[in-house]
């Protein structure tokens, strides 16, 4: 049965899973734009 | 001559060949995590009893208590890198206290706001300004600040230096928060796990805080392999740019 309480265990499980969420997407972008520095690097020396 | 344990020591504290090492390995720390996270999850959440006080709320500590344990493990080891940064002057020691701090932060911040979403059901409040809660409070504000200081220098290596120093002092905190519910009077409640006689948790309810805590060391790990790379380039691209001026 959906209590109040189980409301807060829900929300606390939100809140983790879109924490988690919102930390692999930014170091997955930053990760993407740090290799294009990388291949301007290559460009510049090819 | 070199050995093949002296060798292969070589071969980790070479940024290059390191690389190498975690690329290999980071696709498995992403499998473990998903694997661990669901067995986790099922034992958490349809497999193990309800509080006889608590009811189901009791569930919020499966995903507060390893989150908690991830912040004090990964700032720990932030210090010892840093440490190891300031006496041998290595760049992989640097570049791992740079890449762990946010997913430090984050850790922190679930381990916050779930156990205030856990505090006001139990004790009626969102927040109260105890030991444990603020040095936990405290330790958001000290990886933050780390994560400030390290960004705030054009010159990579002084940027090392500083924030190694921050984080070392900051490390402080960690014994304080660790000990804080046996020196002073708070309403969080003693340590259940960790005690040196036996733990007072029931075994249905510690393997999925167990099983929850090795997912998200794996969590820790596959995020750490990305930002490694990151950081990794980041360096690269900052002393190239630094070396051709």
């Amino acid at each position: 049965m959906f209590t109040s309480h189980t409301a807060f265990v829900f929300l606390a499980y939100l809140f983790a899973f879109l924490a988690i969420l919102i930390l692999f997407f930014s170091s997955t972008l930053l990760s993407q734009k740090n290799s294009k520095l990388i291949e301007k690097i290559k460009e510049k020396n090819d | 001559m070199i050995n093949r344990g002296n060798e292969l020591k070589l071969q980790l504290v070479n940024p290059g060949i390191l690389e190498r090492y975690i690329k290999a390995l980071s696709p498995w720390f992403c499998g473990a995590f998903v694997i661990s996270l669901i067995i986790g999850l099922w034992f958490a959440i349809f497999n193990s009893p309800p509080d006889y006080l608590q009811g189901e709320t009791v569930r919020i500590m499966y995903v507060h208590v390893p989150s908690a344990w991830m912040a004090l493990f990964i700032y720990s080891s932030m210090a010892v890198a840093s440490l190891i940064g300031l006496i041998y002057g290595h760049l992989v020691a640097f570049i791992y206290a740079k890449s762990v701090a946010p997913i430090g932060a984050v850790f922190t911040l679930i381990c916050l706001v779930t156990g205030s979403l856990w505090g006001k059901p139990m004790w009626g409040t969102w927040w109260v300004w105890d030991a444990r809660l603020t040095s936990m409070f405290i330790l958001l504000f000290i990886y933050i600040g780390f994560i400030i200081v390290s960004k705030s220098f054009n010159d990579p290596v002084k940027g090392d230096k500083i924030s190694s120093i921050f984080a070392l002092i900051g490390f402080i905190n960690i014994p304080i928060i660790k000990f804080s519910v046996d020196i002073w009077t708070t309403l969080h409640q003693p340590a259940t796990i960790s005690k040196l006689d036996t733990p007072s948790i029931h075994i249905d309810m510690l393997i999925p805080l167990l099983v929850m805590f090795v997912s998200f060391l794996f969590l820790f790990l596959y995020i750490f392999s990305i930002r490694f790379f990151s950081e990794l380039n980041l360096r690269r691209y900052v002393t190239y740019t630094l070396s051709s001026k």
